[in-house]
């Protein structure tokens, strides 16, 4: 199997400018999870007015929903530990990237750390930094 | 049309023809359509076929365990989240998966814009039976031969060499 992904045809065909997206995802990536992680609160000002999250298959909208939704959850610490970052540039937005991750989720107090997967939409605001416009979380039980 | 409606229809096209039909695949795809699968990238209808169609193993089911979608975005798509497990053979261990889509919509219906696939496991370990004075530890063996069929699903092939003496050498 080879191991580049370059067939002849249709070649990844994003060339340099793939690599700079899975730059700015895995920047993305490590900024959430260092905030969920240390500073949930903050989490917040990552949603706009019209962001979706999808936590465990609860739908909530909007930035102050999302916040209050995060803010709820049933742990007080945990550790994320990202395994697999993949992104794709999405044509809903300009300059628009859907991030999808899979990794480890530890919880104070808890023996066995869970396997999560988690996608984003995120969309570019000014300066170079991005907002959370999709956000997809599910647990994966082994 | 509700969002969860079609989305789960869709779910069911896709992996029904994926386990009955895999070439079929070709059509829910368009030119600047993406594929990441396992990482390795592929553009555009043929290169993802390609991918698809020289997948490892002839035949295999999958079993979908949840499905979320969300609206995204003002050109009408829609992102849809899967998880699920991945069966290559009756008697093959079920492997699990996560695989995330856009779809667009084009001409009444939609097409895959997007398209992320990763399998879900843990670590690959090792046994050695001398450890245990040759018995068989079936715990580990279980998780031995669950990795083999991990690697064998990346390298499209059992990964050891195929003259293999009792103590793998």
């Amino acid at each position: 199997m080879d191991g580049q992904g370059k067939d002849e045809e249709g070649s990844n065909g994003a060339g340099g400018g793939s690599d700079q997206l899975d730059v700015v995802a895995t920047a993305f990536v490590e900024y959430y999870y260092h905030t969920f992680d240390t500073n949930r609160a903050a989490l917040a000002a990552l949603y706009g007015h019209g962001s979706m999250l999808s936590f465990e298959g609860d739908r909530v909208a909007g930035a102050d929903e999302i916040g209050r939704k995060l803010a709820g959850l049933p742990f007080e610490q945990c550790r994320h530990v990202v395994c697999t970052v993949d992104c794709q540039p999405t044509p809903s937005f300009p300059g628009g990237i859907l991030v999808f991750v899979s990794g480890n989720l530890q919880l104070a107090g808890e023996e066995h750390q869970l396997r999560f997967s988690q996608m984003f939409q995120l969309v570019p605001i000014e300066q170079g930094s991005f907002y959370v416009q999709n956000d997809i979380f599910r647990l994966n039980y082994g | 049309m509700d969002p969860d409606a079609v989305a789960k229809a869709f779910v069911e096209h896709y992996y029904r023809t994926f386990d009955s039909n895999r070439p079929a695949l070709v059509s829910l795809y368009q030119d600047g359509s993406m594929l990441t699968f396992e990482g390795q990238k592929f553009l555009g209808p043929a290169a993802i076929a390609g991918k698809l169609g020289s997948l490892p193993f002839a035949q295999c089911q999958h079993d979908i365990a949840t499905v979320d979608c969300q609206p995204s975005g003002p050109q009408g798509g829609m992102l849809v989240f899967v998880s699920g497990s991945l069966r290559t053979g009756p008697e093959e261990h079920p492997l699990k998966f996560s695989q995330m889509f856009q779809l667009l919509p084009a001409g009444g219906s939609f097409y895959v814009q997007n398209d992320m696939f990763r399998l879900n496991y843990g670590g690959v370990s090792l046994t050695n039976t001398d450890l245990n004075d040759g018995a068989y530890d079936g715990y580990t063996g279980d998780i031995w031969s669950f990795d083999l069929s991990i690697l064998e699903f990346y390298m499209g092939r059992f990964p050891f060499g195929e003259n293999l003496g009792k103590q793998g050498d």
